[in-house]
């Protein structure tokens, strides 16, 4: 063997890395070759060297990191659970909606003259509501307009008979849940968000993707008295009524439909004033104010995450918040926020800080976030300090 | 997880953190919904994940990203982890799949490349964030000199050096033959020496 094969042998032989028999012949000739013998010494130093330097060093960097992989879970797992429901809801939507989009045609073909005779229309709209139940959030719903929620509730009972299709999330919203009205949120009636006006901006802006179909919107009710009622309702029992109109009304849309099934989705998920990331299939929509369902579920870690969403939404200045805002707006149709719905934000963002501050055992993290409700004492709309002072008054 | 491949399935010892927390009592915890329990769990192997992967990767960024992402799957999965087995090893499987698919996906803008064409000059490296995370002046010239490796050998030389893998075991993960990694950490470990050599 020449000098070379022993040579190119070293370091493999510094880590015992060779057959018995390589090992055994460069040692032989190392005990020969004193260019190998330095070659070799040369490694142990590197190695020593390696060992020595490739720890990297102590910083606050490592728990700000795991910091922000928390943040991400919380996030990531959250996207998770809404995609798989969205999934199913769309499926199961969408066999639903076929399925009803058939019978409402041959309906149509069956009783078309009825359905375009004016008066039959009117005196259809005009059916007493007894039977339905009505909650109190429902309460400035008009006598007129009940009958149109009456109306699409018998439509959906005629067209949609095999509801067992759906999933009993979707089945939960039905205008008849004894549940309909909202779970009160934490602060006092008057200051507590009202997310009606996200909620129909978001509803406007999912109307705008889909194409109207006159003709069997004919059989169902016109959407401006059911806009008028969704205007008049608010959370969740804005959301079941947009349900219950799509689905008693708008038989033959699919795409909306499912839409209106995704944002139902989104109350299982949602807490007060969160950014929430629903995915569909076709779109992927934010809405950063829903209804204040199941935000006691929220954990610390979560509470974190709508916190630095918000911040990132409603403080576009801070830069990393800036590119946390563009990966969220990159993901949402919605157009930009008014004020009522940054005001909204600001009254979530101030629950995510008091929540935080009641929950972590940080005493530097309660801190922060306590000088950050005492900031919003000091700025901004009435409504906002008197919220800020009422979180502060909780803590302390 | 299907990206994570059948080597760390190999029995190792159940690891005791810096604090003496039992690692598997951790993993129990998280798995039992316990958030807190993988907040350690992220603490107590941080550091040498982001090691190896910033190894691999040479880019500050890419490597946050990377090590993020690798936890979020680890957390998504762990319902799935055998409690006999240690957790960093498959950590750090499902870390290092995440980072050879970016590799793949970002061969083309390789510049590390690049930089080997211009000549093996490691004081041209900018470590960027990282020179934040140095003990001293010398780790920092120990990591331009590591991240001007040409890839195919910075790969075996991070395995071997940061991760303490066997030749066999570089040789699975890279899907290459044993001799060749033996040549590839002699070439490495030839090219370290001249770069380094004053500090020897």
């Amino acid at each position: 063997m020449n000098h070379g094969y022993y040579q190119d042998r070293l370091s493999a032989y510094h880590d015992q890395s060779l057959t018995p028999e390589e090992m055994r012949a460069v040692a032989e000739h190392l005990e020969r070759c004193e260019d190998c013998r330095g070659r070799l010494d040369d490694i142990r130093k590197l190695v020593t060297l390696i060992e020595n330097n490739r720890d990297l060093g102590a910083s606050d960097y490592w728990e700000k990191a795991a910091l922000r992989i928390e943040r991400k879970i919380a996030i990531e797992t959250e996207e998770k659970v809404v995609d798989a429901r969205s999934g199913w809801f769309a499926l199961g939507w969408k066999i639903t909606v076929a399925a009803a989009s058939i019978a409402a045609l041959t309906f149509i073909t069956l009783h078309e003259g009825d359905i375009l005779s004016p008066s039959k229309q009117i005196q259809e709209m005009e059916k007493p509501v007894a039977a339905l139940k009505v909650s109190p959030v429902d309460s400035s719903v008009s006598h007129k307009d009940e009958g149109i929620i009456t109306r699409a509730r018998e439509m959906t009972a005629t067209n949609v008979p095999d509801e067992d299709v759906v999933s009993d999330d979707i089945v939960r919203y039905s205008i008849e849940d004894e549940d309909v009205q909202a779970i009160p949120p934490p602060l006092p009636a008057a200051a507590s968000p009202q997310p009606v006006e996200t909620k129909a901006s978001l509803r406007k802006d999912l109307s705008a993707k889909t194409s109207p179909t006159r003709e069997i919107e004919l059989t169902a009710e016109p959407v401006e008295p059911v806009d008028k009622i969704m205007k008049q309702m608010t959370g969740a029992g804005a959301e079941r009524g947009n349900e219950l109109f799509i689905r008693g009304g708008q038989v033959g849309e699919a795409e909306r439909t499912v839409d209106s099934a995704l944002l139902s989705a989104t109350d299982t998920i949602s807490g007060l004033g969160s950014a929430i990331t629903v995915s569909a299939e076709r779109d992927r929509i934010i809405t950063s104010e829903e209804s204040t369902v199941a935000k006691g579920e929220r954990t610390l870690f979560q509470w974190r995450a709508v916190r630095d969403s918000l911040d990132a939404l409603i403080k576009p200045k801070n830069k990393a918040g800036n590119r946390k805002a563009e990966r969220l707006s990159s993901k949402a149709s919605l157009s930009e926020p008014d004020s009522s719905t940054l005001s909204s934000r600001t009254r979530g963002y101030l629950e995510a800080c008091y929540q935080i501050a009641r929950m972590t055992d940080d005493d530097t993290e309660r801190k922060q976030m306590i000088e950050e409700l005492t900031r919003y004492t000091r700025t901004g709309s009435s409504d906002i300090i008197k919220i800020a002072r009422g979180y502060l008054d909780k803590i302390q | 997880m299907d990206d994570i491949s059948g080597e760390e399935k190999a029995a190792q010892p159940v690891n005791k953190d810096e604090t003496g927390t039992d690692e598997r009592r951790l993993i129990e915890a998280a798995q039992a919904g316990d958030q807190r329990a993988f907040g350690l769990l992220i603490r107590n192997n941080q550091k040498r994940l982001f090691r190896f992967i910033y190894g691999l990767l040479g880019s500050f960024d890419a490597t946050e990203d990377v090590v993020q992402e690798a936890f979020v799957k680890a957390y998504q999965a762990l319902d799935r982890f055998d409690l006999n087995h240690s957790f960093y090893p498959w950590l750090a499987t499902i870390a290092r799949n995440t980072a050879f698919n970016l590799m793949e996906r970002e061969k083309k803008k390789e510049s590390l490349e690049k930089l080997q064409e211009s000549g093996f000059d490691p004081e041209s490296v900018e470590l960027g964030p990282l020179e934040k995370l140095m003990n001293d002046r010398s780790q920092a010239r120990f990591y331009r000199a590591v991240q001007t490796l040409p890839e195919k050998y910075r790969a075996v030389f991070v395995l071997r050096h940061f991760e303490d893998q066997s030749y066999t075991e570089i040789a699975a993960t890279l899907k290459i033959p044993p001799g060749t990694v033996n040549s590839r950490l002699f070439r490495a470990r030839t090219m370290l020496m001249k770069a380094l050599r004053d500090l020897l």
